[in-house]
């Protein structure tokens, strides 16, 4: 401000004007303008990428649909795999919202909400639902037309909600698949190979476990509790203490309370026996003792 | 012992259909549109005859109606003319209203059938009253397609009674687009020093309020009388 006291302000505007244009209109060094031009670039598909836009309306109308091929060969279990192969590419982009989006969807037409099933859903009565197992809401389980679809249907929004990428075409899209659905007859499996191929799956299964249970334990340490916290069941009862209030009374030992001062008992002139005599029995202190 | 149960049933449901079919009547009668008050006191006796089945229950299908804006609606929502455009038309168009007769939750199929039906029909308006909530995908139809039909949805519990008759609700007036203008002029207000009214606050949806418009609310008061104040939808 003190350095502007010129009173002609006309002369620092033109000197400014003549001064910013050079440098910007001269040569630009093209090498630092494709640098700069590359990285604009990266951070333009970034934003892209972060901000996925919304599945269409027509997807949800599609797949609410589905299946389309209906055979009496093909089942939720064996879905066709023209259907499969279009379920799984859509629900690629799909956000987990999204996904519950679609099996409401499904819901409003009466199917089941597994897009590969091709039967109604359940129409259970009532708000709750006693099963072999406990009680459900009866909301919960008219969403599939059995509890093996929930399963399916639960295994596809397990893989939306902790998404492993693969590379496709380039692009790094969600790696989906479907439940593997058990044969009817699953009992032992015959050859070494298989067994150990169990095995392995289970080994698997059991790895990702770890992972999970790892992360959980390490975000807990790093403070995270508020997914982690466990439900703790708390009941709020009134206390039953309903006795009169009761001002507060100079217990026994504290019958001398007048004679404290700041703590510190006078003692002069007095003796600790003395309590329950009178003040006829008045005696000083060191003729007693 | 049965027939008894779905009688009363039929009865409660007659009832309750009746007071959403009047409430949604006195709403487009406030809205400014052409309804004759022989159309909007319909006695429950009436409405049976009208709209009953043979077993009794009341046949949502059959519910439907529309209504024209009456001329001083036409004239409020009328743009000012500008040079480029000296006779701009009327926002205000003819309304539509249906009571959806599904009863599971409404889904994209439904609510574009009723959007088509709006925009074939060329109606600038329509209201679509449920028994059960939309699908978050039905809620978007309805939101796509805002810029071309003004689609509303209302949920049938939700007519049950009119909220403006409540003697605690203040009389709310929607403010043409010149009276915001000369309201802002005159008080040297920018639209956003306004207080607000959120467009989902129940009466801005009972008076269908658009976001940018401002409603006039005037209470009286034991002490100031009536007096006025604004409120700019948001
Ligand atoms: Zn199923």
């Amino acid at each position: 401000m003190s350095t502007t006291s010129t009173p002609v302000p006309r002369g620092i505007l033109k000197k400014a004007a003549a001064a910013a244009p050079p440098p910007a209109n001269a040569t630009p060094p093209p090498r630092e303008q494709q640098i700069t031009l590359h990285q604009a670039q990266q951070l333009q598909r970034r934003l892209e990428e972060e901000i996925k836009p919304a599945v269409p309306i027509e997807t949800f109308e599609r797949l609410s649909q589905l299946p389309r091929v209906r055979r009496p060969s093909l089942s939720a279990a064996r879905p066709s795999p023209e259907d499969a192969r279009e379920f799984l590419n859509a629900v690629q982009d799909f956000l987990p919202r999204e996904y519950s989006d679609l099996i409401e969807e499904r819901n409003c037409l009466g199917s089941c909400g597994y897009a590969l099933c091709p039967r109604p859903r359940r129409r259970y009565e009532g708000e709750w639902k006693v099963l072999k197992t406990g009680i459900a809401k009866t909301a919960d389980l008219n969403m599939w037309c059995s509890d093996e679809c929930a399963r399916r249907a639960l295994y596809i929004k397990v893989q939306l909600d902790n998404p492993s990428y693969i590379r496709k075409n380039g692009q790094m899209v969600i790696k989906l698949e479907l439940k593997e659905e058990q044969a009817p007859i699953p009992q032992k499996p015959k050859d070494k190979v298989e067994k150990l191929v169990k095995k392995r799956e289970q080994l698997e299964i059991d790895k990702k476990k770890q992972t999970t249970q790892d992360a959980a334990a390490l975000a807990a340490e790093r403070g995270d509790v508020g997914r982690l916290a466990r439900q703790v069941e708390v009941t709020i009862r009134e206390r039953s203490n309903v006795a009169p209030a009761k001002a507060p009374e100079p217990e026994q030992q504290d019958a001398n309370m007048h004679l404290f001062i700041e703590g510190h008992k006078m003692t002069f002139g007095i003796d600790k026996d003395s309590n329950e005599d009178s003040d006829d029995d008045y005696l000083p202190a060191t003729i007693r003792m | 012992m049965e027939e008894e149960g779905s009688s009363s049933m039929h009865a409660r449901e007659t009832s309750r259909l009746w007071r959403a079919w009047r409430t949604v009547h006195e709403m487009v009668q406030d809205r400014g549109y052409e309804l004759s008050d022989e159309e909007v006191r319909v006695p429950l006796e009436q409405f049976k005859r009208e709209f009953a089945d043979d077993d009794g229950s009341i046949s949502r299908a059959k519910m439907q109606f529309s209504a024209r804006p009456s001329e001083a609606m036409i004239k409020k929502f009328t743009p000012p003319p500008m040079p480029g455009n000296p006779n701009p038309p009327s926002e205000a168009g003819t309304i539509w209203v249906e009571f959806c007769p599904e009863k599971s939750s409404i889904g994209i199929g439904v609510m574009k059938k009723f959007v088509q039906h709006c925009s074939a029909n060329n109606f600038k308006a329509g209201i679509l009253i449920t028994a059960a909530p939309l699908s978050p995908q039905a809620r978007k139809v309805m939101t796509v397609t805002q810029h071309y039909t003004q689609i509303e949805c209302f949920m049938e519990e939700d007519l049950l009674v009119n909220i403006t008759h409540h003697e605690l609700v203040p009389k709310h007036i929607v403010l043409s687009r010149e009276e915001k203008t000369a309201l802002l002029k005159r008080y040297r207000l920018k639209e956003t020093q306004l207080p607000r009214i959120l467009s989902k606050d129940p009466i801005a949806r009972y008076l269908g309020l658009k976001r940018g418009q401002v409603v006039k609310i005037v209470r009286t008061s034991e002490t100031a009388g009536r007096y006025a104040s604004y409120r700019l939808c948001v």
